[in-house]
């Protein structure tokens, strides 16, 4: 399994995707999605491979020190969509073992990618849908992504 | 393969009435000289030797038939021949010039390959060094070594793919194609699984890509040209807007202003970009959440401080760790159990998240959150500030325009529009060379523009057809094949550039040491370093560096036929170029001028010596009467319209001023 990224996403990024230094990687596209999606807790399924591109197996080398950090929110996320009591051990349990995998690189199972690609999906539904146009510079598309995902915020 | 002129002769054109044979010593001289004042008829000669050496006057146009009319005269007919010699056989073409019927006609001899026939009809391996664009190659005048630095052109890369036979590859991956089609072909399939409408399937999707790749090529030689046309623009605008000192110089200043403005905004961005790449630093729901996360799983105990490896090496002890024995009861008991401890590695990566979670949030000094809140403000501040310098330039730049002359204005305006003409043929670049997505589904092939896409289509539709016929094996092998040629054709070009680039830089070195001038790279034509343009004589010098290089490494040997060959060229200059010519090339003719010979012949003649055959040709006009009467005791043909005459002697005596 591996992180993908959208087609309709990819070519909504086409202006600034490739403005180094800025935008290092495709992962910084996905990571702008994802954390919108994780935020405002929206997923939607990445329907078939036509629909979408795998463009990485791991974390890119800019992510490795957050990449705990991610599947926390990513456990977090699934926590509250599935209306988990915290104090439920078993169920916390089963999620987590859904999820983490220590033996792959990324120590997420597929069914965490899986989740991870879905949240990348609904953020970027969010963008697309909230924003008034594709972005074409980098700059003033930082400053308005950070306004939309305070906003999104549960 | 050697392909040598041996001469040629010319009847009833604007050009004399002349046979010329090239030979000399019972072979083809090395050099051949042949001097012609101004008006006599070289640039005729030179048309006339590529026309009937390349076929290209039977796509003529009644006009440019009857330009070759002699002035003045009633011939129904004009007629040039040429005599090659290919790898020492004879090759004649004969061309005949209709002028009343506006037609014209080839002949061609070829002893070795059926004797006269009509048309134009060279020996097949012989066919594609003849081709109009080939043959402009060795048949070389000053235009050619303009076009080989125009961006519009691209001579160079067709010069290079010529003399290096790169070609070749092409023709190997169509060879492929065709045994491929053959072979599917012949295929007897049951009716109903639909080849037919795979193979015309096939056929659009090889139209749509031939039809995309030609406008990529055409909107990336075009960007080139306005990239150019814009540079020059800029620089006449500046120079002109320069005569404004005092304005000029407040415009600089803020120019210079937008300048650091600019940077400043990107190193902001940059920080911005590195802050937001840390979650916490978005939301502070995010580290709310993590906080809270961290504060369930503790509440949870999870990890718990025993892992589920403590259960599965327990039960295989004799007696649990209470003393019971560890009957089967037991261990189906505790193997039950130990399901719901996690892992020795998964408790590591929770443990972990909990470490990054205490270190990057709860630990964390500042406040990352409000870190990047501050930094996008400085962002934003960097923004406007920048955005009210730009206003300022550009109101200072309007006016500068605006106190100019109406061609300056012209000129902006020129310049506006290929600007914008730059940004719409990127955008279709962009949409050619993009990705595969799902916007081309609901597209016909006709409207789909994106390569990715159309050759996907089209590896789908071959493999189909392979399928029905049975013939996926061998369209894997082919597809290998083509695969293999197009990194071989691109890699070759890559390295063939650099190699020459490197050559025909060290030759400059020599030829132009007065006046440096480098190549800074070949793409489809010649790039020269820190230079919008060069004058007639460096040009001149890069085409022909550029060129002797090029014919000197390729299999075949050519002749190099040159009008004017150091008219443009500083003296010292036509000493060297006169020094390369023989090295690089083993036959050498030369359209000359008598104002071309300091330098240039007196230098070619002490390299050469006696291997260079000197030609002098004039027309029998009351101008050169003088002339005719000279001509006594030399080795010469006459007959009413001019004077041929042979020998070094007479070469170096004629004297004519050329305007």
């Amino acid at each position: 399994m591996a992180f993908y990224l959208r087609n309709d996403t990819e070519q909504w990024f086409s202006h600034i995707k490739d403005q180094k230094p800025y935008i290092e990687t495709k992962f910084d596209l996905y990571y702008f999605c994802l954390m919108l999606g994780l935020a405002a807790g929206r997923k939607s399924p990445v329907t078939g491979k036509s629909d979408a591109t795998e463009f990485q197996k791991n974390f890119v080398k800019a992510f490795i020190p957050v990449q705990k950090l991610i599947i926390g929110l990513l456990l977090k996320a699934e926590l509250r969509r599935l209306g988990i009591d915290p104090s439920e051990k078993d169920q916390v349990y089963d999620l987590l073992t859904e999820i983490v995998d220590p033996d792959s690189l990324t120590k997420l199972t597929e069914a965490g990618i899986t989740k991870l690609n879905e949240y990348v999906s609904g953020g970027y539904d969010i963008l697309s849908e909230e924003m008034p146009s594709k972005p074409y510079n980098v700059e003033d598309f930082i400053r308005s992504y950070r306004q939309l995902i305070k906003t999104k915020s549960l | 393969m050697k392909i040598e002129l041996k001469g040629w002769k010319s009847n009833g054109l604007r050009c004399p009435d002349v046979s010329i044979d090239l030979s000399l010593n019972n072979g083809i001289a090395p050099v051949a000289l042949l001097q012609m004042p101004n008006g006599t008829g070289k640039t005729t000669t030179l048309n006339m030797l590529r026309a009937t050496m390349s076929g290209e006057a039977e796509k003529w146009d009644e006009q440019r038939i009857k330009s070759f009319r002699r002035p003045g005269a009633d011939t129904e007919f004009g007629l040039f021949s040429v005599d090659l010699l290919v790898d020492g056989k004879q090759l004649t073409f004969e061309l005949t010039l209709n002028f009343d019927e506006a037609t014209a006609k080839y002949r061609t001899t070829s002893p070795g390959s059926g004797g006269i026939t009509h048309g134009w009809n060279p020996p097949e391996t012989v066919h594609r060094f003849l081709t109009e664009n080939f043959v402009r190659l060795f048949i070389f005048d000053g235009e050619f070594a303009d076009r080989l630095l125009d961006s519009r052109n691209s001579e160079a890369e067709k010069a290079i793919d010529a003399l290096c036979q790169l070609y070749l590859l092409d023709e190997i991956s169509k060879d492929a194609e065709e045994a491929w089609q053959k072979a599917s072909k012949n295929k007897t399939v049951k009716t109903g699984q639909g080849l037919e409408s795979w193979q015309k399937k096939e056929e659009r999707l090889k139209i749509q890509i031939k039809k995309v790749s030609d406008a990529k090529k055409k909107a990336e030689v075009e960007i080139d040209s306005l990239k150019d046309d814009i540079s020059k623009l800029e620089t006449n605008i500046t120079e002109r807007t320069g005569n404004q000192q005092h304005l000029r110089d407040k415009y600089e200043e803020k120019k210079h202003e937008e300048t650091n403005a600019q940077r400043d905004v990107e190193k902001i961005t940059l920080s911005v970009m590195g802050l937001i790449r840390q979650p916490q630093t978005l939301t502070s729901t995010f580290s709310s959440d993590l906080i809270e996360l961290k504060d369930q799983l503790d509440k949870l105990k999870l990890p718990s401080s025993t892992s589920s490896q403590f259960f599965i090496e327990l039960m295989e002890e004799a007696e649990c760790i209470c003393g019971r024995p560890m009957n089967h009861d037991a261990k189906t008991t505790i193997q039950e159990k130990s399901k719901r401890y996690l892992g020795e590695e998964t408790s590591g990566v929770l443990n972990s998240l909990k470490s990054d979670i205490d270190l990057y949030i709860i630990n964390e000094e500042s406040n990352k959150e409000v870190d990047l809140t501050d930094a996008l403000s400085t962002l934003d501040a960097a923004i406007t500030k920048k955005r009210q310098i730009e206003a300022v330039t550009r109101a200072l730049w309007e006016q500068l325009i605006e106190e100019g002359d109406e061609e300056l204005k012209q000129w902006e305006r020129t310049l506006q529009e290929k600007k914008e003409r730059i940004d719409l043929l990127q955008d279709l670049l962009r949409e050619i060379d993009r990705d595969i997505d799902n916007s081309d589904e609901d597209k016909t092939i006709e409207k789909t523009s994106c390569l990715k896409t159309l050759k996907k289509m089209l590896k789908e539709a071959l493999n189909k057809i392979s399928e029905i016929t049975g013939t996926l094996e061998l369209r894997e092998k082919t597809s290998i094949l083509q695969k293999i040629c197009d990194i071989a054709l691109n890699k070759s070009r890559k390295y063939i550039r650099e190699e020459l680039t490197q050559e025909c830089n060290d030759k400059l070195k020599e030829i132009l040491a007065r006046n440096p001038l480098q190549i800074e790279s070949i793409e489809r034509s010649l790039k020269l370093k820190n230079q919008d343009g060069a004058s007639v004589g460096q040009t001149l010098s890069v085409g022909y560096t550029f060129l002797t290089n090029l014919l000197h490494r390729g299999k075949h040997q050519f002749p190099l036929v040159v009008d004017s060959p150091a008219n443009p060229l500083d003296e010292n200059v036509r000493g060297e170029i006169a020094k390369i010519i023989p090295l690089l090339c083993d036959q050498f003719i030369g359209f000359t001028i008598s104002t071309e010979k300091p330098g240039f012949v007196t230098t070619l003649s002490e390299v050469c010596g006696d291997k260079i055959k000197y030609l002098t040709l004039f027309k029998k006009t009351d101008g050169t009467k003088d002339l005719v009467k000279s001509i006594t005791g030399y080795d010469c043909l006459e007959n009413e319209d001019c004077i041929l005459v042979s020998g070094k002697d007479f070469f170096n005596k004629f004297d004519r001023k050329e305007t």
